[in-house]
């Protein structure tokens, strides 16, 4: 289901008013040394609006809708800085299981996603943060029937409140398969490793010969490169979204800013430094929107090539909302540095979207080398 | 819009059959190293294939003999224009984008009948706006008009007047009232070229190349009826008409920069060596720039996309057309300045000039510098600037200089 221009601006408005209502900065930052780092009370509400459900088949009962749809809440999320399981569970989790090969497992697992009454998170980086498969650290072992899983996955969203973790583990050869783990199983350790960020809460999970259930598997041993892909590619655009998302809310508080503060007797942003400031911030935005809009199309399409979408989101976005959220700090000047001011949530948060998934020189080589071999 | 376009494939389909037999396949090689009259006769020659196949004014109304084309078949021409590398229609330019749009927005039934036919048979027109005193503050312009019985009587100064020596009329916004507001004497006038007292002297820019020219004006005697709008309100006849036109010839120039350019400089980095004795392909500091140009150039891309989608959903252009000419002219000049450190020394050897192709010849050193064009020319990068955050995100003016 394809919500019509007009539906879209609603969801938009309405998810707007939503998240500025319950999830405003106090809200945020009583949450910021929250174990958890979790606002359940939000999550709750949310998943009665159904936006864990947005990607959720409609035979699994979700609302069946793109990433259009899917990009509107995210966005939302980025501008509010707000601390939800949706990249891990709405975006991650669903896409593996939507790609995935089990009939049972998407049986099983999407209904409760949609609901909220389960959190699933998905493992796709290896220690140094790559999604490159033979820089993954979760092996698989053994044949079919008694396979195993060792080593460990860094940098897992939500993995310490989440249910399961879909694992992206390679073999001796490199080649991906995708399986599920229980949180609490035998051999699976969860441990958060605290970012700067403290909007959330990335885990490293270790595997200590985890037994691996063939009803466990995502794909069929070695036969995951293409869901690991897209995987990856989801997880690549949703942080660009959510950056976008941070950098124009830093745009409006930087501009508003601009307009109050007085120096020198007029308003700073009566002086064309950091006017100019304003206005690359502006386009930094609008063209970050605009590379991300490509990835989002290519995502709803199944003729495109995501990894190349997701590629230019990263190689742009990436980059151009963080430091649109860095200019807004600048503009903002001494209050901008302070704890108080909400400037620095932002800035950390766009610099960790900018590392998720790739980083920006690896997006840009690998963007090279495609073009380069065209 | 997706689907919108999708609709568009016959279409499509026809524009691409028709370059695949009416672009000449050596065009690049031939009109390396044209001299002025060589550019200009192969212009006028491309003008008549173009009027042929119904492609030369495709924006305009078919009333008015132009094609009529909606915006996004306009969308769909530029991005086969640009696919099959067709020459620019340059000579026109200002003709076809600036003086036909200002004249069927602002002119009367009897200038309409005049000058739209002339135009769609190639009339090449100038446009006198900058002076040498008159830059990023147009509006600050001193070329005076004053009235005598039904003529005005012009006299002044403009710069930058694009292919004056060619033109056989001149769009020319002169001051008739140097005591109201600056932006409020301005009259918008129809100069024909071969009136008395007009002298045009080219320019030699930057790049060796001569494609602007001075005018000088004294009393030059424009009648009347060629004053375009009403009298002091030359200003706001500018104002109107120039972004919606706008649009799909940028999603051409963005086309030619992301296939000619970004896509053009990958393909001739295949061929070129770095100091070490290493393919440049190889280098993977290489294929970083490479793969953030190409970011960047999908990025202006769809920013193309949804400022059309605008248009079509609005009905208008606002100032995000200021966010688009930032960033194509921008990313142009980082294109071709990472292409002369890619290329190496060899990049940096004279060669003919190749006037036809615009802004990406393959001259990449001379295409660097002629990308001044785009960041200087038409409003600066820092007026954009000031325009963006002035007009969209509504931060005060600059306080206007004493005695201004």
């Amino acid at each position: 289901m394809q919500l019509s221009d007009q539906e879209r601006d609603e969801l938009r408005d309405s998810a707007r008013k939503f998240l500025d209502n319950e999830v405003s900065s106090e809200r945020v930052r009583a949450l910021l040394d929250d174990a958890d780092g979790l606002d359940r009370t939000a999550w709750s509400a949310i998943v009665e609006l159904g936006w864990a459900a947005i990607l959720v088949p409609e035979e699994h009962g979700g609302m069946g809708a793109t990433w259009a749809e899917m990009s509107i809440i995210l966005h939302e999320v980025g501008r509010r800085v707000a601390p939800l399981p949706l990249l891990s569970s709405a975006v991650l989790g669903v896409e593996a299981l939507v790609g995935c090969t089990s009939d049972a497992l998407r049986a099983e697992w999407l209904p409760a996603i949609a609901s909220g009454e389960r959190i699933l998170t998905v493992a796709a980086q290896g220690p140094t943060g790559s999604v490159v498969p033979s820089e993954l650290g979760a092996v698989l072992s053994g044949a079919t029937g008694s396979l195993r899983l060792n080593g460990s996955a860094r940098f897992v969203p939500d993995a310490h409140i989440a249910d399961a973790i879909v694992v992206a583990a390679r073999d001796a050869n490199n080649a991906v398969t995708y399986v599920i783990v229980e949180r609490g199983a035998p051999g699976v350790t969860v441990q958060v490793e605290p970012t700067v960020d403290q909007t959330r809460r990335l885990a490293n999970v270790t595997f200590a010969d985890v037994t691996i259930a063939d009803a466990a598997l995502l794909v069929e041993p070695g036969n995951g490169a293409a869901l690991h892909t897209r995987v990856a590619a989801a997880g690549a655009v949703a942080v660009c979204i959510d950056a976008v998302g941070a950098a124009e809310q830093m745009l409006f508080m930087a501009s508003r800013y601009a307009v109050e503060r007085q120096q020198f007797g007029r308003p700073i942003g009566s002086f064309q430094a950091v006017k100019h400031h304003c206005a690359n911030m502006l386009i930094a935005v609008e063209a970050s929107r605009a590379s991300v809009a490509f990835a989002i199309n290519a995502l709803d399409d199944p003729s495109a090539d995501v990894a190349e979408g997701a590629a230019v989101a990263k190689s742009f976005a990436g980059p151009a909302c963080a430091e649109a959220c860095q200019l807004a700090v600048q503009v903002h000047g001494g209050i901008g540095f302070t704890w108080e001011h909400d400037s620095h949530l932002y800035l950390k948060r766009a610099k960790l979207d900018e590392g998720l998934f790739g980083s920006t020189s690896w997006h840009r080589r690998r963007l090279g080398q495609v073009v380069l071999s065209r | 819009m997706i689907e919108e376009l999708q609709a568009l494939e016959p279409f499509r389909e026809e524009v691409r059959q028709w370059c695949a037999t009416h672009i000449p396949k050596n065009w690049r090689t031939e009109q390396l190293g044209a001299d002025h009259h060589q550019f200009a006769t192969f212009h006028r020659w491309w003008g008549s294939q173009l009027r042929e196949g119904g492609y030369f004014a495709p924006h305009w109304p078919t009333e008015w003999g132009g094609g009529g084309f909606s915006l996004l078949q306009q969308v769909v021409l530029g991005e086969e224009f640009a696919r099959a590398d067709a020459p620019r229609n340059g000579l026109y330019q200002v003709a076809l984008f600036n003086a036909g749009p200002s004249i069927l927005h602002a002119g009367t039934e009897e200038q309409k009948a005049k000058f739209l036919p002339g135009i769609l048979n190639g009339t090449v027109w100038c446009q006198g706006f900058s002076e040498p005193n008159a830059g990023s503050d147009l509006a600050g312009l001193q070329t005076r008009a004053i009235r005598d019985g039904d003529h005005s009587v012009v006299t002044g100064q403009k710069v930058w007047t694009s292919l004056a020596m060619e033109a056989e009329y001149c769009i020319l916004l002169v001051r008739t009232d140097p005591d109201a507001p600056k932006r409020k004497g301005i009259t918008y006038l129809l100069m024909d070229m071969k009136s008395p007292g007009i002298e045009v002297r080219t320019i030699r820019q930057a790049t060796g190349q001569s494609e602007f020219c001075e005018t000088f004006l004294d009393e030059v005697r424009v009648p009347v009826e060629n004053r375009l709008g009403a009298e002091n309100d030359g200003w706001n006849v500018t104002q109107s008409t120039l972004a919606s036109e706008r649009g799909a010839s940028l999603i051409e120039l963005a086309e030619r920069l992301r296939r000619n350019g970004t896509l053009g400089l990958a393909e001739a980095t295949k061929g070129w060596k770095n100091n070490d004795g290493v393919a440049q392909a190889d280098d993977p500091a290489v294929q970083e720039i490479l793969g953030a140009r190409y970011a960047e150039s999908m990025a202006l891309r769809q920013l193309l996309n949804t400022m059309v989608t605008n248009v079509i959903r609005r009905g208008g252009v606002g100032p995000e057309a200021s966010v688009v000419k930032v960033f194509y002219s921008e990313l142009l000049q980082r294109v071709m300045r990472d292409a002369v450190d890619i290329g190496g020394l060899q990049t940096q050897l004279d060669q003919p000039p190749l006037m036809s192709a615009g802004w990406e010849s393959g001259a990449w050193l001379y295409d660097y510098i002629n990308a001044f064009g785009w960041t200087i020319g038409g409003g600066t990068s820092e007026i954009m600037r000031n325009i963006i955050g002035e007009r969209v995100l509504g931060l005060p003016r600059d306080p206007e200089p004493k005695g201004a």
